[in-house]
């Protein structure tokens, strides 16, 4: 070919081919769809997680004025600005955001657990339990007659429920007496007014219905469905008319604080005045949930993923706050916990050096460690939050932006800790969600700076002990023995004792005694 | 709103709070939600609708009235009834339809009041003949045993009145029919029985019972925009697989068309891409057009031919022509000359 000729020679088309398109289809179905969205019917059953979304945005945007975004995504680094002399912080998320006061107590409907409204007085909390128990597809005149209003006279039968004045005269056995029980006790939202109003002997019989799901008088029980609790009060330091029983606030899973209403949103409140709106009478029957609705919730919410690296990062951070270093001898002891049964002040242990950083020390900033029940409570709530973003895994954020109002009530902080008299820390001693947060981040820091994920000689030997003992030779268990005492005296040699050492000594301690009963069980073989 | 029926009245009353409430939350989101508009609505049409289920199924007055009633709201709001309506057949049908269907609504009334105000709105929006498919559901629809089946009639008569795009859907809704249901809405005789009905309608889309076979002008579709049509310049037509392309100054749509009538729809770049080849005036082979006739396959018809052919594209039923100075496409059918 002439040399002209290649340069006019061009590349045949089609030079990118394409596969033709599908011949378009129409749906039939689409000509019931438009301009009114139809209830019910296969055609529009929303997902559940989209109908849980839905509500969100519908109280948000329309029910209860909450325009704060306190519970923070992000996709990119967020914007923040630096304001005031001292240097807060306001942050612009770059993903979307919640509302606290609105997204948490909605997750408690969607997981039944147990919610506690603290703030002032006319702050949305009330009205927000009675939102809920609409959405649980009870009328708006079921839920406030339901509702229960603690005050100081407040009696047991007031609570549950009366025996029947005939029955008490006539009957010759227990069993003959007929029990006029309360009707909110077959409720599946249940909403306490002012629970901190309610005299002790009471609220122990509330917390057998808390606690237990049943209620009791004179031996006969009224079993409870599961459902979703929500409790009022002014505070949440456990004070009120009466002091609120210990065991009874730790059967609370969440606290969420009412925001102060931003009066820039006044003209809002004003149209409701106008037009005599009530958000409870107007809620759409499209977010409404049945009670099969609720129960499907549940489980979809329970398959949701936790994966390894993320709890990894939470067993971390549990692991800092119990331990003790002085509180006993036997290393099982050395817990917040055995010094507060011995009833020891605090501050008398906290004041013992035993050598650590008292500034990197997490744990010296609290005065107990982290309960078994709160940390399931967290584990569930991690896992409604990411079902509730749409996600099938948990991210470590759902974590952190959880935790907060999880351990709200059961992290009890040390004010007066190292920690928070450091530049910049002072506020952390009145902002709990802040400061929890920041311990989350503090203890994730660690863990990366540790390089847990590579480095976990603890970790190996657990995975190694799961995959079984069926098979393992005596001079493999040996070996394994050997391991875990190679890791103890490493660390013997004038490591620091920290929290989450411990546990690891302890899980090291338990692996130990497990193959060595196995060799003694070999032995006998 | 004049004196209410007793039983509309007496929901009205007992309700009036939570409606209230739901009025003032409307007007929220549309600010120009007018209450008098609304109330006139509501007796002229709501409450005679009330008064229809009342005389059926008095038990449920009370969950259609409140169904009614929001969604009455919800189409006012949207300015789709009353005073002022953007579209006139969705008013009509609750004047019209919607009482004579209270035994379907009185069991299902969120789904069949939502699924016959969409039906209208959408047909009437898409250029099909929505009275003709309110007629076909007030004669027919009474007789249907439930709310599904009353659906599937809906979906039937819809491509039988002119959405021609959801003519393979509404085929197999037609099986769902009960009797002779499909071949009544279809306008075939009782007796003609469905299957064989389906299976010519399923071979020839320009099949109509009673006309018979042969080449015939099938549907002359589209008009000038100035006109309340969708073109602003003459169209050219190029073949889509069983549809066609048109194009028209900047825009492009795609023509569903059979023997009941023809949709357009805005064409997606990969089925402009990927339609036949430039549009041009050539007639398909075997076919000549000599001053208003075509000539095909031994036949020959009058064609409304206005000015010179401008393009001509076919696929195996169907010839489709453009012209000079016509505004429209005139689809013929081949009549099995193929």
């Amino acid at each position: 070919m002439a040399l002209k000729e290649v340069f006019r020679k061009l590349s045949a088309a089609p030079t990118n081919p394409q596969p033709a398109e599908a011949p378009r289809t129409f749906d039939v179905a689409d000509l019931y769809r438009g301009p009114v969205a139809a209830e019910g019917g296969a055609a529009t059953e929303l997902a559940l997680d989209e109908k849980l979304r839905q509500a969100y945005f519908w109280i948000v945007n329309t029910a209860i004025i909450s325009p704060h975004y306190d519970i923070e995504y992000n996709e990119k680094p967020p914007l923040s600005y630096v304001l005031g002399d001292s240097k807060g912080r306001l942050v612009l998320p770059s993903a979307q955001s919640y509302s606290s006061f609105v997204l948490i107590p909605l997750l408690t409907f969607a997981t039944r657990r147990k919610c506690l409204f603290v703030g002032g007085p006319g702050r949305g909390k009330t009205a927000s339990a009675v939102l809920m128990g609409v959405l649980a597809n009870y009328s708006v005149k079921e839920v406030r007659r339901g509702m229960q209003h603690g005050h100081p006279q407040m009696t047991i039968a007031d609570l549950l429920g009366n025996p029947l004045p005939a029955d008490l005269v006539n009957a010759q056995r227990m069993e003959d007496i007929r029990i006029a029980w309360r009707s909110w006790l077959g409720m599946r939202v249940k909403i306490v007014d002012e629970y901190n109003r309610i005299p002790t002997r009471t609220q122990s019989a509330l917390l057998t219905v808390m606690g237990d799901n049943y209620a009791e008088i004179l031996d006969h029980v009224y079993e409870c469905p599961s459902a979703a609790w929500f409790l009022t009060a002014n505070d949440d330091q456990g004070g009120g008319t009466y002091q609120v029983i210990e065991a009874l606030r730790d059967r609370i899973d969440v606290v969420v604080q009412a925001l102060a209403f931003n009066p820039r949103f006044l003209s809002e409140l004003l149209l409701r005045i106008e037009e005599r709106v009530r958000p409870e009478d107007v809620v759409p029957r499209q977010i409404v949930f049945t009670d099969k609705e609720i129960d499907r919730l549940e489980d979809e919410i329970l398959a949701v993923e936790f994966p390894a690296p993320v709890r990894r990062r939470l067993e971390f951070f549990a692991s800092q706050f119990e331990f003790c270093e002085v509180a006993a001898d036997q290393f099982e002891y050395r817990t917040k916990d055995t010094a507060r049964l011995a009833g020891v002040e605090w501050h008398t242990l906290a004041a013992l050096d035993t050598g650590r950083d008292r500034l990197k020390d997490l744990g010296c900033q609290t005065k107990n460690g982290i309960s078994v029940r709160a940390l399931m409570t967290l584990v569930h709530y991690a896992k409604a939050i990411a079902y509730f973003r749409g996600r099938r895994e948990v991210e470590l954020e759902d974590v952190r932006q959880t935790l907060p109002y999880v351990l709200a009530d059961r992290l009890v902080q040390d004010p007066e800790a190292p920690f928070f008299d450091a530049p910049g820390n002072g506020m952390y001693r009145t902002d709990r969600v802040g400061w929890l947060r920041k311990l989350f981040d503090l203890s994730a820091a660690e863990y990366d700076r540790l390089d847990l994920d590579r480095e976990d000689p603890v970790g190996s030997l657990a995975d190694e002990f799961r995959r079984g003992l069926e098979g393992l030779s005596e001079k493999e268990a040996r070996a394994r023995l050997v391991k875990v005492e190679r890791v103890i005296s490493e660390w013997a040699k004038g490591k620091k004792l920290y929290g989450h050492l411990y546990d690891d000594l302890l899980e090291l301690k338990y692996l130990h005694q497990r193959y060595s009963n196995y060799l003694r069980w070999v032995a006998t073989k | 709103m004049g004196s209410p029926s007793s039983a509309f009245a007496t929901v009205l009353r007992s309700e009036r709070d939570a409606l209230n409430a739901e009025f003032a939350q409307a007007r929220k989101v549309y600010p120009g939600l007018s209450g008098e508009a609304f109330l006139a609505f509501l007796g002229s049409a709501v409450d005679p609708l009330v008064a229809a289920v009342a005389a059926v199924r008095p038990e449920r007055v009370a969950e259609v009235a409140r169904t009614a009633y929001s969604i009455a709201l919800s189409l006012v709001a949207q300015r789709l009834v009353g005073e002022g309506a953007r579209l006139a057949s969705v008013d009509a049908g609750w004047r019209t339809l919607l009482p004579n269907l209270a035994t379907h609504i009185a069991e299902s009334p969120a789904i069949v009041l939502g699924a016959v105000s969409n039906a209208l709105h959408n047909l009437e929006s898409a250029g099909a003949r929505a009275p003709e498919w309110m007629g076909t559901l007030w004669h027919l629809g009474p007789s249907c045993p439930d709310v599904p089946t009353l659906l599937r009639l809906g979906e039937f008569a819809a491509w039988r009145t002119g959405a021609a795009h959801l003519r393979d859907g509404a085929l197999r809704s037609g099986d769902a029919l009960p009797g002779d249901m499909a071949a009544r809405a279809l306008g075939a005789p009782a007796d003609a029985p469905w299957p064989a009905l389906r299976a010519r309608l399923e071979s020839d889309p320009w099949f109509f019972p009673g006309v018979p076979p042969g080449p015939r002008v099938g549907a002359v579709v589209g008009a000038f925009r100035g006109f309340g049509g969708t073109f602003v310049e003459p169209p050219r037509v190029r073949a889509s697989g069983a549809h066609f392309v048109v194009t028209s100054g900047e825009g492009a749509w795609l023509l569903v068309a059979d023997a009941f009538g023809a949709t357009l729809h805005r064409a997606t770049p990969g089925e402009i891409a990927s339609a036949g080849k430039r549009a041009e005036p050539s007639l398909p082979k075997g076919a000549r057009l000599d001053e208003g006739r075509l000539s095909i396959g031994g036949s020959s018809i009058d064609v409304p031919a206005s000015g010179a052919p401008t393009s001509a594209a076919e696929n195996r039923t169907t010839i489709a022509l453009t012209f000079a100075f016509s505004h429209a496409v005139v689809l013929v059918s081949r009549g099995g000359t193929a």
